[in-house]
């Protein structure tokens, strides 16, 4: 659980290195966070799929203000700091994240839908960690969150227009998960289940950079621009 | 999860007679599912259930009836055994004709691999799920997981309109009550497993949700379309 006497960092379980390599890895997503961010600022367009943005914040909600990290009281932080930070992509969400939405019929459930599913991860998530399913840090539920959040990027590039898609977030998100996954190897590697999560999401990163660079921006299609978004909620 | 010798039809010894009733009474619903689905297959040459839970639901049972065996009885083994058949016919149709509920032309192009890989995946992630003792001697932790991802799906489904013909309201019915037949199972047998209880809780949600909207959509289309 949470508290504010453990250590800022835990080098009884965890050697610097790992600690470091870890760090690197959440430094990753710290710049697909700001990335995103851009998007959001620059186009009016939310570019991480909308069913991940309510897994993340519900993760970081759960892990980063109600568990807390084995692995020290700055990784605790860390996570607190990323849901922090995921509540302004959130709000963006709930704001611009309709434009995801091709069907006019499923533009009109996307908020309720949305919040309930925020609920929904938190709950599941909640539930997973206090049943003692997850490990100390929430490598468990955190790639299980990123197996559906990679499946869905790759799912939203085809649906959308390839300039609403930061090769910066891209490349951020899957070198930061890589290198979150090689510190799992060094310190999981017995949990066969962990390691196919891991290569799963690998995977599917890939496939999304390859995507990324081989579709050619359009402009015919601009179905999440702030352009077209008027002409869209009419 | 390893072969039980010397075990029933159903096991009475390790479960009570009320909870392996209620298994059983969700395994006849899930069956009325299916025959509605290759009904409306017969009759509108498309599979209702959601493509992507089609992979998942399949490599469920491939897992759950060749790779391990449930420890409720032969019953419920040769249950899986035999589910293996209808997925596979599902999956088999869905890969041969392609998915109508997918509209965007860039998905289509990449739907069978997409729908390969899925399989091959959620197959690789629920074997290794149960290899590392996360889940139950029956597969009901990964069958609840299976079974919300579908309930998800279908609402989505349901919001986008598809055609109301090709749905059937008896689909509805008989998925919600086959998952609360299995939710009821786990209250009885894993009262403590909070985290598979409020998979039950959110799949009920989901199954409910699906199914007033369902109605609300089919009342709107027996009304016609407002005047002008």
């Amino acid at each position: 659980m949470f508290t504010l006497t453990q250590p800022w960092f835990n080098t009884t379980d965890f050697t610097v290195p790992q600690l470091v390599l870890f760090a690197a890895g959440c430094i990753g997503w710290v710049v697909a966070y700001i990335g995103t961010a851009i998007t959001i600022f620059k186009r009016q367009v939310v570019e991480i799929p909308a069913g991940a943005v309510a897994a993340n914040v519900a993760w970081e909600f759960v892990w980063g203000f109600i568990f807390g990290s084995t692995m020290g009281r700055a990784f605790t932080w860390g996570y607190a700091l990323w849901c922090l930070q995921d509540v302004f992509i959130t709000y963006s969400t709930f704001k611009y994240g309709h434009k995801q939405i091709a069907n006019p019929h499923l533009r009109r459930w996307f908020k309720p839908a949305l919040a309930f599913g925020i609920v929904a991860w938190g709950v599941a998530i909640y539930f997973f960690v206090y049943d003692h399913y997850d490990n100390g840090y929430g490598a468990i539920t955190g790639y299980i969150l990123n197996v559906m959040m990679s499946a869905l990027y790759i799912l939203l590039l085809l649906q959308g227009n390839a300039r609403d898609f930061s090769p910066l977030v891209g490349w951020s998100k899957m070198i930061g998960t890589g290198l979150l996954s090689v510190f799992g190897y060094i310190v999981n590697s017995h949990n066969l289940f962990l390691m196919s999560l891991c290569a799963i999401t690998l995977f599917l990163d890939l496939v999304y950079i390859a995507l990324l660079h081989t579709r050619r921006p359009s402009r015919g299609d601009d179905r999440m621009s702030a352009q077209a978004a008027p002409r869209l909620a009419a | 999860m390893t072969p039980a010798g010397g075990e029933g039809l159903l096991n009475t010894t390790a479960y009570g007679m009320a909870p392996l009733l209620l298994f059983l009474a969700g395994h006849v619903a899930w069956a009325v599912v299916y025959v509605m689905v290759f009904r409306n297959i017969r009759r509108h040459g498309v599979v209702e259930i959601p493509a992507a839970a089609v992979a998942s639901n399949l490599a469920w049972v491939t897992v759950w009836g060749f790779l391990y065996r449930t420890d409720m009885g032969t019953l419920f083994v040769w249950a899986n055994r035999a589910a293996i058949l209808l997925e596979l016919t599902v999956f088999g149709y869905v890969l041969a004709t392609g998915a109508r509920h997918v509209r965007i032309p860039e998905v289509r192009r990449w739907f069978k691999p997409g729908l390969v890989a899925s399989y091959v995946c959620w197959l690789v992630m629920l074997y290794l799920f149960a290899y590392q003792k996360y889940e139950t001697p029956n597969g009901i932790i990964s069958g609840l997981v299976v079974a919300l991802y579908m309930a998800t799906l279908y609402v989505v489904v349901e919001l986008s309109d598809m055609h109301a013909s090709q749905y059937s309201l008896t689909v509805g019915w008989a998925k919600l009550m086959g998952n609360t037949c299995g939710s009821l199972f786990c209250v009885l047998v894993y009262p403590t497993n909070h985290f598979l209880l409020s998979l039950c809780a959110i799949t009920f949600i989901l199954d409910a949700t699906y199914l007033l909207l369902f109605r609300h959509r089919h009342s709107v289309s027996v009304r016609g379309p407002a005047p002008a």
